[in-house]
């Protein structure tokens, strides 16, 4: 920064702001105006605006208030939205789902000074049942903060961190990062510090990646932080170029969260105009850091590194066998570090409080928070930030208010597609990045899918399989040929057509699928089906032969032009060109198909 | 039980140190060496769809598997390195689970028509699938359909026997640089076909056929001319026509593969009896015709190197290469010689020259041509060459022929070739392998310049597998640069240099084939390079055997050239043997 | 090339990047058009195999022309377990299209796609970049009406 944001004078090298009073001053003014003086806040993240946030933003800019009305970010209470937080003289009034029609209300209060009481939810974050079991140092800026505002950002201590960081040199934040036991947020719970380590004694021209590109379904924590507070993540990235050296930056993100790139875009340019990007950072010479982001064109695998890269090259995203690892041979043959938004985040907070902050965050080998998305059948859905450690029914029942409609409790799915579902006896199980995955599950990138018992946990297997066989990139035969296999049982199963060889055979196929297949998706891709298999194997019994499978009828209408014949998979139909054919009952699986192709509608079913 | 095998190729003089544990047998690796690589230097198979040697390891297949102790997962050994005191199962009860899992799976979405397929009895899915014994396919469901696409002259594409394996996409794209075929779709419905849902025969495709020859499954084929062959043969007797067959250089070294025989193992003899017992009534040798292309190209270039016209000078002897060139370096065609390849030169000859000799109509003569590659298929269809020949059979085409004729080829009495296009010299023998064609050239060329009958005949810097090969030659003043160049992306390079006007070399050998044609299109599939070495050695090894050495002194050239053609480069010789290149589009 | 190409050859020159050439064909002409592609091949040496592999390993590009509103409709799993099948099929019913159809007035296609991240208010969908959430078979309908009317 050539010159400082708050008094307008010339910045010495590697500070973002004077120690000055006249700078003090001006920061206390800003956290003033973010925290006690009369504002209103409206949420206008992707879920606000889903719910109607722009039109209350309208109403409320076109009513003449004699306050400021700022745009923020998500403050994870998705399920309250439109969010609107009113400050009156010291009092703050949050208002949940404040759609259009009750917003004229609430700015009837406003002008009164007083309380709207239809839909106040209370009068800080910590007095809200949804925040009391939460551990906000991620997420602290989130539904505060105008997001693309950077002088709110600093003032909140941002780029602390990073001033912290140019102070040392490249072991010496490792070192740091390591110290706080950070372990990657994207799901395995890889050592930070390892990655980074290998990564920093690479040389030449390499690449750092954030990995945005959040595909799990059930996901979103990425796109709230990125939409949220950007410039807590590009903090994170600039610590992280300058302890491993790298110069280029890519933020990977997804095409299907236009909001957050275009925040991110925003929020790089800002950096640059403010030299927290670009060249010279900091006016430190030497310390370039080139950031550009990059969305994806829709493919989950590419959230897996290797096919990541081979799609920031603009290729096919077929994942490809280790070694050589990223941090050899990575983007375009240079060496690449990858690391998901939220690690980098936590990075900037790192350095920010410094490792001993996070030390006491969580429990044993799992330090600091993780960013939750709770969503399904939970009365509360939205972003929460928990400390590690946490249990599952703290988590579904404190921070999520149990169960929507007064229904009972059945699971929790936990990480989307390569993860799996927990059942009832196991609520009391932490959330970390060890205790999860012994119960086949994973932490993945922390989505919390609550079911209740309306839900079929073999429809639910059905599910994922359907999400898993179309999102394979179909590289290697497992994956490929076995996921599809897998699907086509479960769902003979779930339209009580499944017979009883079939559940074993699924266990054998999971089992190989797992083992053999080249990349993460493949390998994580029979976890649903193992773990409903395993907790709710019940239900699968309950399926088979629920119903009796068709029996398929060729009639008279049959015109014997062989369609049908030839569309067999197991040969079943027999017969003469022009004359009626004919299926043996013994051989048929009762697939269909011959009914589905029959141009004269000549196949019945009995 | 393990004996240590030779490799000529893998033969390395340095020792290897990496210690581990393959199935129990301790055995040593080299550093940078794969487990798959180790286990098979140690005479462990392991079955593969996907990985070859000489392409790019993808890891797709995952028949490769094995299990390594302290490892989670079974890990695909092409794709893992070895490592000091790792402990390796190659055939454990996982890992065969694993691979008679993926076999029944790949099965469950093949179509099994195996007794219809021309891959049928050399299929790796079969033979994988019969060594595991999979008796049954437990998973039935859809399977994936596309259309047959039998456009191309050269290869016919079945999608629904493809396993996906990638081989061919690699070699199109990665060693020949064309892509003309690639994978399109993802998961469940991948496909590998030409792009925007062109046909094969729009496709940049030059009909090389390497990636029919790296098919391990019956995919991708050659398009086969027999059935129409054998119509018109069975009607010899009613139309009264006369058969005629020419057999390319390299047939003879590689034919006995596909009848048991080690590679190298010379057959020529055989292969000219067992053409008779076919029904042919001439058998006809292409070295021939190979002397007759060296006596014109080295003429051509002697000329240009004198008047430093157009050089380098390139080959094209290689009708890949020549559609290669006709797409990607349009602007670069006058370095190619106008010489016509061997094939065709015999083609030309045969209707003219000999039909005159033997007095009959030119129109009655059906001539079939055994060619190692597939891109002859499409060579004799360019309109320059139009109805000179009837068909080309590869040689694994021609092991089938033999065999329906049910002629015992091992037993077989040898023969010769028939006059007067049946005498060559060794000069024209290696023209079957890469590196060949510049050296029987440089022969000439050397006494052309010299006006000497030279002593030196062998030039090793241009022979071997090497994809570039480069030599120096000083004859008569003059320092002649030239290489021998196989594999079109190699050629690629070679011609972005000329592009850029800074090509070193004055005279280029360019085969679209590893290996020259030996490893054409239409060969048996190799096994491994060693192969390849022994192809070529037979042919050199029929080379140094022969009276004449040099093609300008084959008496059977010389006399064509006084009886009918005239001078060597002359005007009735550039009609006959020489020709046109033009622009060729694709997609 | 015409000036639209131009354009998107200029920017790329350097990086060749394949899957940013075709986002940005796909904004420019709406689908991903083969003789475009060719010409771009021709020019910045990428093979069209490349360029036809990479359109059709994303779910992003079409090789059809699109209908002038897109809706997408979350397949996520919140929205899968809120009933979302069931608006697929409602709006498939009303629009008269199947699954990835486009209607035959050109104004909607229908295309179900992974997780847009409003699963706290799922069941949720997007169209050309506005998401709306908590949906129900007839809200769903009513949205996609008003759009409709509006652009008569």
């Amino acid at each position: 920064m050539k010159t400082c944001l708050f008094c307008g004078k010339e910045l010495e090298v590697g500070k973002v702001h004077h120690e000055s009073s006249e700078c003090k001053d001006k920061i206390s003014e800003v956290n003033n105006y973010l925290e006690k003086d009369d504002r209103i806040t409206v949420g206008v993240a992707t879920c606000g605006l889903a719910a109607g946030a722009k039109k209350s933003l309208d109403v409320l800019r076109s009513s003449k208030l004699s306050m400021p009305v700022d745009e923020v970010g998500c403050s994870g209470m998705c399920f309250n939205e439109p969010i609107v937080s009113v400050r009156i003289a010291g009092k703050t009034f949050i208002y949940g789902e404040a759609t259009e029609d009750k917003i004229r209300n609430i700015i009837k209060t406003i002008k009164d000074g007083t309380r709207h009481d239809d839909c106040f939810i209370g009068e800080k974050l910590e007095d809200i049942e949804f925040f009391k079991k939460q551990k906000r140092v991620l997420m602290s800026n989130c539904g505060l903060v105008s997001p693309l505002v950077v002088e709110h950002y600093i003032a909140r201590e941002g780029y602390k961190g990073l001033m912290h960081a140019v102070e040392l040199d490249s072991g010496e934040i490792i070192a740091e990062i390591k110290k706080s036991g950070l372990r990657g947020r994207g799901g395995a719970g890889f050592p930070t510090h390892m990655k980074w380590d290998i990564f920093s004694k690479s040389s030449g021209e390499k690449y750092l990646v954030v990995n945005g590109d959040e595909g799990d379904p059930g996901a979103f924590m990425n796109r709230t932080l990125i939409e949220s507070d950007p410039f807590r993540i590009l903090e994170g990235f600039t610590i992280a170029s300058r302890a491993t050296g790298a110069k280029k930056g890519i933020i990977y993100t997804r095409a299907e969260y236009p909001l957050a790139v275009e925040t991110l875009e925003k929020a790089i340019s800002i950096c640059e105009e403010n030299n927290l990007l670009g060249k010279d950072i900091l006016g430190i010479k030497g310390f370039d850091f080139d950031v550009e982001v990059k969305t994806g064109a829709g493919a989950f695998v590419c959230g897996e590194e290797t096919s990541l890269m081979k799609s920031v090259e603009g290729k096919r995203g077929h994942p490809m066998p280790r070694p050589p690892y990223p941090a050899q041979k990575g983007i375009l043959g240079h060496p690449t570090n990858i690391n998901n938004v939220e690690t980098y985040a936590h990075v900037a907070n790192v350095l920010r409080y410094g490792s001993s902050f996070y030390e006491k965050i969580g429990v044993e080998k799992n330090h600091g928070t993780k960013a939750i998305c709770l969503a399904g059948k939970v009365l509360r859905a939205g972003v929460a930030e928990v400390p590690l450690g946490i249990t599952l029914r703290e988590v579904v029942y404190d921070i999520g208010g149990g169960l929507k409609n007064g229904k009972k409790f059945k699971a929790v799915q936990l990480g989307g597609p390569s993860g799996g579902c927990i059942p009832e006896q196991f609520l009391d199980t932490t959330l970390d990045f060890d205790s999860v995955p012994k119960l086949g599950a994973i932490m993945g990138s922390g989505g919390v899918i609550v079911l209740d018992e309306d839900d079929s946990m073999v429809d639910v297997a059905r599910f994922f399989l359907t999400f898993t066989t179309s999102e394979s990139c179909g590289k290697c035969v497992p994956c490929r040929e076995g996921t599809k296999r897998m699907l086509e049982i479960v769902d003979r199963v779930s339209k009580g057509m499944g017979q009883h060889h079939e559940i074993e055979l699924l266990k054998r196929l999971a089992k190989v699928v797992q083992d053999s297949s080249l990349c993460g998706l493949g390998k994580s891709a029979p976890n649903p089906v193992l773990t409903t298999l395993k907790y709710f194997g019940k239900e699968y019994e309950e399926a088979l032969g629920q119903k009796k499978p068709n029996t398929f009828m060729i009639t008279d209408r049959c015109i014997g032009c062989g369609l049908c014949k030839r569309n067999c998979p197991v040969k079943a139909i027999s017969g003469t060109p022009k004359a009626k054919h004919h299926i043996d009952q013994e051989t048929c699986v009762h697939c269909g198909k011959c009914h589905k192709v029959c141009p004269v509608n000549a196949i019945d079913i009995l | 039980m393990f004996k240590k095998k030779r490799c000529k190729v893998k033969f390395r003089k340095e020792k290897p140190t990496v210690k581990l544990v393959i199935n129990g047998m301790e055995i040593l690796a080299y550093q940078d060496e794969t487990i798959f690589q180790a286990a098979e230097r140690n005479c462990i198979n392991i079955p593969h769809f996907c990985y070859h040697p000489r392409l790019k390891v993808v890891g797709a297949c995952r028949m490769c598997v094995v299990e390594v102790e302290g490892r989670r997962n079974l890990e695909a050994s092409c794709s893992t390195p070895v490592k000091e005191g790792q402990v390796v199962y190659t055939h454990s009860e996982r890992v065969i689970e694993a691979r008679r899992t993926i076999l029944e799976l790949l099965l469950a979405n093949h179509d099994l028509n195996c007794p219809t397929c021309k891959k049928n009895l050399n299929c790796k899915l079969q033979e994988y699938s019969t060594d595991l014994m999979i008796d049954e396919i437990s998973y039935v469901g859809e399977m994936r359909h596309n259309p047959k696409d039998h456009s191309s002259v050269s290869i016919q594409r079945d999608p629904d026997k493809c396993i996906l394996c990638g081989r061919c996409v690699r070699v199109c794209g990665d060693v020949q640089t064309v892509h003309a075929i690639g994978q399109v779709n993802r998961g469940f419905y991948m496909n590998v076909e030409p792009p925007f849902k062109h046909e094969l025969s729009e496709s940049s495709c030059i009909n090389c056929g390497q990636c029919v020859v790296n098919c391990p499954v019956g995919a991708l084929t050659e398009h086969s001319s027999i059935h129409e062959f054998i119509k018109e043969l069975v009607d010899k007797s009613k139309t009264k026509k006369h058969f005629v067959v020419q057999v390319a250089p390299s047939i003879r070294a590689t034919l006995g593969e596909l009848f048991g025989m080690p590679a190298g193992t010379p057959v020529t003899g055989k292969l000219v009896t067992a053409l008779r017992e076919v029904g042919f009534d001439m058998v006809f040798d292409t070295d021939l015709a190979a002397d007759i292309t060296i006596v014109e190209e080295a003429t051509e270039f002697v000329k240009r190197l004198k008047n430093n016209d157009n050089l380098p000078m390139i080959t094209t002897c290689c009708p890949a290469w020549i559609k290669f060139g006709e797409q990607f370096f349009i602007d670069e065609l006058e370095h190619m010689s106008s010489c016509r390849s061997p094939q065709a030169i015999l083609a030309s000859l045969v209707r003219t020259y000999y039909a005159e000799k033997k007095g009959v109509d030119a129109d009655d003569i059906v001539l079939v041509d055994i060619m190692p590659c597939t891109a002859k298929k499409y060579e004799i269809q360019r309109p320059e060459f139009a109805g000179d020949v009837d068909y080309v059979l590869t040689t694994v085409e021609l092991a089938k022929l033999i065999k329906q004729f049910n002629i015992d080829f091992e037993d077989l009495p040898d023969s010769e070739f028939d006059n007067p296009l049946g005498i060559s010299s060794g000069a024209g023998a290696i023209f079957g392998r890469s590196g060949g064609v510049m050296e029987a050239a440089l022969r000439t060329a050397a006494d052309f310049l010299t006006g000497k009958d030279l002593k030196k005949v062998e030039y090793e810097k241009v022979r071997g597998l090497e994809t570039l090969k480069e030599a120096e030659i000083n004859i008569a003043g003059h320092k002649i640069k030239v290489a021998a160049v196989q594999t079109l992306g190699e050629a690629r390079k070679i011609m972005d240099d000329i592009r850029a006007g800074k090509s070193p070399y004055h005279f280029i050998e360019i085969m679209a084939c590893y290996g020259g044609c030996i490893g054409g299109g239409g060969q048996p599939p190799l096994k491994d390079d060693d192969v390849l070495v022994e192809r070529a050695g037979a042919l050199n090894k029929q080379d140094v055997k022969m009276k004449y050495r040099k093609s300008h002194k084959n008496p059977a050239v010389l006399e064509i050239y006084k009886e009918y053609v005239g001078e060597f480069g002359g005007e009735k010789a550039h009609k006959l043997l020489h020709t046109k290149y033009s622009k060729k589009d694709y997609i | 090339m015409d000036k639209k190409l131009q354009k998107i050859f200029d920017k790329h020159k350097e990086d060749r990047n394949t899957v940013a050439i075709l986002q940005d064909l796909q904004s420019e002409y709406g689908y991903v058009p083969e003789k475009e592609c060719k010409e771009l091949s021709l020019a910045l040496d990428i093979s069209m195999v490349d360029m036809f592999g990479v359109a059709t390993f994303y779910s992003q590009f079409k090789l059809e022309k699109e209908g002038k509103y897109v809706i997408s409709l979350c397949r996520g799993t919140a929205c899968h377990v809120n009933k979302s099948e069931s608006i697929m099929k409602a709006l498939e019913t009303f629009l008269g299209v199947q699954e990835c159809g486009t209607t035959s007035d050109g104004l909607f296609t229908l295309v179900p796609v992974n997780c847009i991240g409003a699963c706290a208010r799922a069941p949720a969908m997007m169209i050309n970049g506005t998401v709306y959430g908590s949906l129900t078979d007839e809200k769903a309908i009513e949205i996609v009406k008003k759009i409709k009317e509006g652009d008569k």
